[in-house]
């Protein structure tokens, strides 16, 4: 990767791992130190990283980032049990934006990482598998679960409205 | 237990099976061959047996398509398994024929069609307005990429660095331009037709011969400091130090000094000469000096008789070698006043350039 592929790679992609870690934790400083770090780890491995595989590797090495961070915080909720027992309760809403992002905050980690991975970057099944270290079987079903219920829950949040 | 029956009308089937997979040994096989040459009937009925076990591959089922079943086709009469298939038109999984008949499913089912609204919902949309504004703080101006070797010469030259600041500091005296004070200093002494060797006894390595017969001027010694043997000759003879000179008395007066080379033969007072400068002779820290400032800062004999060495031709040194690991051609360019005293500093490369005098 050349120098000028690095820098282009800046360009690129910093806004969409800014947005990814921004969404996912929800504090801009620390999203902030973390696309910052994970340009770092990038910088240290420019020599190995193709310039065809590094948005592949940003958003790997930011979710890794993120992760250790997040466990760091003891935030990180089981991955199968959470926010699905939660009793919702619907806040008064000005559009539907606001209730999916709700919606969104509301998901276990691994769900809304995949679900925003395939939303906002277009990533495959095999592209989310790769980034986050799942199955393919398994980005499958996190992405079925978190449809099915970012939709009751809009569903939900439309009979309040 | 077959290869000892014999083969009859009322056990033959099972000869006949393996006979035709294979699997009997040349004596029973030749046993049935030759029952099939005894009973045409039972052959006739074994050649209509093998010709109904040929299969020919060319022939296919040529309606597969019909046999299929889509997604479309799983889902159950109550739609109770309806999301998964909702989600996966939403995930865009669906091949063309489901997407076609998907939609036909939608148009029929208005409940159906209402909650695959809802799952086109839960496609979130990136909100395009927040955006890294650090990125200034990402990008990179140069690679330093250091192979090796580079590594090598960067320790070398740290080391000579070091080398050379460690000798400055013990001899200071390499900063003088004037005579070192353990020279032993002789004059030209026009008039004497001997040569004269004064050797102080512990400083046979700085022997100093000066050789009357050779008419050699001050500018010729000066700019010739490669001088050898053939041209001065000094062939010295061995009652010298001629006793004659008062070596008192010449203290204050002009001297030409020879440094002898490798050979040195004391018994023959023959002395291969190398280099010949004039004001002065090298002593180990010097010839040091002089060969760094010739091979490392690639100084003429000109330059380095005529300029005092200064820790700017360090940093000299060091901005050449950076220069060199990022494939550029850098210098600082100095100027030097008549005293060879640096009176001006110079730098110029596409990231920074500067230019000022040197306070004296």
């Amino acid at each position: 990767m050349t120098l000028n592929e690095y820098n282009k790679s800046v360009d690129n992609f910093s806004d969409g791992v800014y947005r990814f870690i921004l969404k996912n934790i929800r504090d801009e400083d620390k999203a902030k130190d973390i696309v910052q770090d994970t340009y770092m780890k990038l910088w240290e491995k420019v020599d190995t990283v193709s310039a065809d595989k590094v948005k592949s590797y940003l958003f790997t090495a930011a979710y890794h980032t993120m992760i250790d961070y997040i466990r760091k915080n003891k935030r990180i909720v089981d991955i199968e049990q959470a926010d699905f027992n939660k009793d919702i309760t619907h806040e008064t809403y000005s559009d539907a934006k606001e209730i999916i992002d709700q919606a969104v905050l509301l998901l276990p980690e691994s769900q809304r990482t995949v679900i925003l991975l395939r939303d906002y970057e277009g990533y495959s099944y095999t592209d989310i598998a790769e980034v986050t270290g799942l199955s393919e079987t398994q980005v499958k079903v996190y992405i079925y679960r978190a449809r099915v219920f970012l939709k009751d829950y809009i569903k939900s949040a439309d009979l309040v409205i | 237990m077959l290869m000892k029956q014999i083969i009859t009308r009322l056990n033959y089937e099972a000869f006949l099976v393996d006979f035709y997979e294979g699997n009997l040994d040349p004596l029973t096989k030749n046993q049935v061959e030759l029952f099939l040459i005894e009973n045409p009937d039972i052959k006739d009925e074994f050649d209509a047996f093998s010709e109904s076990l040929f299969i020919d591959e060319n022939v296919v089922f040529e309606e597969k398509e019909l046999l299929k079943k889509s997604v479309i086709d799983f889902i159950s009469p109550e739609y109770q398994n309806i999301d998964e298939f909702l989600v996966a038109g939403v995930e865009n999984e669906l091949s063309l024929v489901e997407t076609i008949k998907f939609k036909k499913l939608l148009l029929t089912n208005p409940e159906i069609a209402q909650e695959y609204k809802l799952y086109e919902k839960t496609v979130l949309q990136p909100d395009l307005k927040i955006t890294f504004t650090d990125k200034n703080t990402l990008k990179r101006s140069f690679i330093p990429v250091l192979s090796v070797q580079m590594l090598k010469r960067v320790t070398y030259y740290s080391a000579a660095a070091i080398l050379l600041i460690t000798l400055l500091f013990v001899n200071r005296d390499l900063f003088r331009t004037n005579n070192p004070p353990e020279i032993a200093q002789l004059p030209v002494l026009q008039n004497q037709q001997s040569e004269v060797l004064v050797p102080e006894e512990d400083q046979t390595n700085k022997l100093m011969a000066i050789n009357s017969n050779t008419k050699l001027t001050e500018n010729e010694l000066h700019n010739n400091s490669e001088i050898t043997l053939s041209v001065v000759k000094p062939e010295i003879e061995k009652n010298s130090p001629d006793s004659s000179i008062d070596l008192s008395t010449l203290q204050n007066q002009e001297i030409i000094a020879f440094q002898p080379k490798t050979e040195l033969n004391i018994g023959k007072y023959a002395y291969e000469i190398e280099n010949i400068s004039h004001g002065g002779s090298y002593t180990i820290d010097q010839y040091l000096l002089r060969q760094f400032r010739k091979k490392m800062l690639n100084e003429s004999r000109e330059e380095y008789n005529s300029r005092k060495f200064s820790g700017w031709d360090l940093v000299d040194l060091g901005i050449r070698q950076t220069g060199k690991l990022f494939g550029q051609e850098w210098q600082l360019k100095k100027d030097y006043d008549n005293e060879g005293n640096i009176e001006n500093l110079a730098f110029n490369s596409r990231m920074l350039s500067f230019d000022y005098p040197v306070r004296k």
